[in-house]
């Protein structure tokens, strides 16, 4: 093994072998047998963000949404359209402890409207 | 292995890592290329970490070192054992793991080496738990500050530089100064009071028989089924030395994180800086200020961060050190004492001239300071001992003229008596610590004057005879101040006793 490849190569090459949001199995297995072998697990949740990183910059948008129950179709769509990327992939998390409203995280942006937010801004505020 | 969808990354790249087989028999080796002065070479093992422990196979069984220099195709490793067994060629293995020692209750009592082998004699040491050797300092928030007492039965600190559990005080003076004999006191205290407070004596380079004498002792004075004592020689390879502290604070960081309160006794950092500077050198690594590496100062930050007194959530235990350096001639302006100093919460200066002249534990009142003791101090001490530090300093700036004694007005002669009695009064002999009451009622009895028709040179007698006196007549009253949290002012009921009983006694004295 000659030296340790960055995580942005890696990255760049898990990026390029995705297409329409799908990335090979065999790609996925050569990256884990890589870490594995470079003995760097630990680094797993760095590689994934960096690999989201690499695929926002082609345009190809990974966004976390939060929110207290399951989106309806419409919501969604308003959310796709408001981050205007070309392609856009929704990781939906229901945690109701947000109460109500949304969170939504792309690699490079956050936005939080959630009532759990705002409630804690509240509480800073008047601290 | 099926296609993952980019929202499924981190799962997808989990589960294919679940399938692969992690190659538990494969180890990667390297080989020993040059070896000496108790560091070896090794070439290949890319993947080693820092301060990780290599095992080194030679004709004799394994010995063990550790990586500190990680270089391009050579590790540059510092030998835990003999480095006669090592040769060049012998195959080295990583072990996964950085340097740990065993650490908990089964400890007290014992004489062990860095590794936490027994030293002793006795049977093998056996513990449940194991402590990392090197390990980040608790955070800002996991502290509390310092504000209990840490009494060392020594009267002119606990009165003038108390000490708080979770304080790093230095101990700083030349050699045969009496440095030692303040910490041994200082853990004989922790036995005599009953405080519960565990020991930890780490001895680096000491000479052995020094060792061996202080491990009598604390067992003549019963002392040691609280002490834990990690012993290096001057013999042993560097590796030990640079060791010892680290391992000796693991030990006391066990105790500091279940809910106890340790004293650890650093004897002393010089010689550790001394080893530190060897083995750095001999890794070839640039020599600065007095030879010692660059990274010397965060040698003993990182050591003496690790004392600390914890938060009530993490169980409120503390870790309190007492690190020792010996200066050159006095020199507090070398490159290891004014690290330490800048690092340690103050200091206890020690002086020769002091030393020699009879004053003794001599303890400098000018140089010396607890920065943050204070806020520690038991209630009781703190008020009788409110201008002591004051009227001694103001006193050793006086006694030049004490000589001109009938030339003086009245205030300043008034004032160079007192100075001479108080000094007189924190003489104190060595193994004889004294108990908060005992203090307190000493302090009184000269600073309120009551003993100002004793004769200098009968003070002591004095201070012994008030002492049984109270003991005798008063034990209840004693108990009481013993408890530190009574105020003792002159005209309260306590003061009152504490008077009468001191003109009592000073009238037998009288000369």
């Amino acid at each position: 093994m000659q030296g340790n490849l960055s995580r942005r190569k890696i990255a760049l090459y898990v990026a390029d072998s995705a297409a329409s949001g799908v990335v090979p199995g065999r790609v996925l297995a050569e990256v884990a047998a890589y870490l594995l072998e470079s003995r760097r697990l630990r680094e797993l949740p760095l590689v994934v963000r960096a690999i989201e990183e690499v695929l926002a910059d082609k345009g190809v948008v990974v966004a976390t949404v939060t929110s207290a129950r399951t989106l309806d179709e419409a919501l969604r769509t308003r959310i796709v359209e408001q981050i205007g990327a070309k392609e856009v992939h929704l990781r939906e998390v229901v945690d109701p402890t947000v109460i109500g409203g949304v969170r939504l995280q792309t690699p490079d942006v956050s936005f939080d409207a959630t009532v759990i937010h705002k409630l804690q801004a509240l509480r800073a505020a008047k601290v | 292995m099926p296609d993952i969808a980019v929202t499924e990354l981190s799962k997808g790249l989990r589960d294919a890592i679940a399938q692969l087989d992690n190659g538990d028999n494969l180890v990667s080796t390297g080989v020993v290329t040059r070896v000496g002065d108790g560091v070896a070479w090794v070439h290949g093992l890319r993947d080693a970490g820092y301060a990780e422990v290599l095992e080194i196979e030679t004709k004799n069984g394994v010995v063990e070192a550790f990586a500190l220099n990680l270089m391009e195709d050579e590790i540059g490793a510092v030998l835990l054992g003999d480095d006669k067994d090592v040769v060049a060629g012998d195959a080295v293995k990583l072990k996964g793991a950085v340097l740990e020692v065993p650490v908990g209750p089964e400890l007290l009592g014992r004489v062990v080496n860095p590794l936490g082998q027994a030293l002793d004699g006795g049977p093998a040491i056996k513990t449940k738990e194991t402590g990392r050797v090197e390990q980040p300092a608790v955070g800002v928030m996991g502290r509390k500050s310092v504000h209990e007492p840490l009494m060392t039965g020594i009267m002119s600190i606990d009165a003038m530089f108390p000490i708080g559990r979770g304080q790093r005080e230095l101990i700083i003076g030349d050699r045969q100064t009496g440095k030692t004999a303040i910490a041994l006191d200082t853990m004989i205290n922790q036995a005599k009071q009953k405080t519960g407070v565990v020991n930890i004596y780490v001895a680096v380079g000491q000479k052995l028989s020094k060792v061996a004498r202080l491990v009598e002792r604390l067992k003549q004075e019963g002392v040691m089924d609280q002490t834990i004592v990690v012993a290096t020689g001057p013999s042993d390879p560097a590796s030990m030395l640079y060791l010892a502290p680290y391992s000796g604070t693991a030990m006391g960081e066990w105790f500091r994180d279940n809910s106890k309160h340790a004293l650890i006794i650093y004897d002393d950092l010089t010689k550790h800086a001394v080893a530190y500077r060897q083995m750095s050198l001999l890794l070839r690594r640039p020599p600065g200020r007095e030879a010692f590496p660059g990274d010397v100062f965060y040698l003993h930050s990182r050591l003496l961060e690790r004392s600390a007194k914890l938060n009530d959530d993490l169980g409120a235990g503390s870790l309190t050190a007492l690190p020792i350096i010996e200066t050159q001639a006095g020199d507090i302006s070398a490159y290891i004492p004014t690290n330490v100093i800048s690092i340690t919460d103050g200091q206890i200066f020690m002086e020769t001239d002091l030393f020699h002249q009879g004053i003794r534990p001599a303890i400098s009142a000018g140089l010396s300071v607890s920065r943050v003791g204070g806020a520690a101090q038991t209630k009781s001490v703190k008020s009788v001992a409110g201008g002591l530090k004051l009227g001694l300093s103001q006193f050793r700036e006086l006694a030049a003229f004490a000589q001109f004694g009938s030339d003086l007005d009245d205030a300043t002669k008034k004032l160079i008596e007192r100075g001479q009695r108080l000094t007189e009064l924190l003489k104190q002999s060595q193994y004889a610590p004294l108990s908060i009451a005992e203090q307190v009622a000493s302090i009184f009895a000269v600073n309120e004057g009551h003993f100002d028709r004793v004769p200098r040179e009968k003070i002591k007698d004095a201070q012994a005879a008030l002492l049984a006196k109270l003991a005798k007549d008063h034990g209840k009253d004693m108990d009481t101040l013993n408890q530190g949290s009574e105020k003792v002012e002159a005209d309260g009921p306590l003061g009152k006793l504490l008077a009468k009983t001191a003109e009592a006694v000073a009238k037998g004295f009288e000369g």
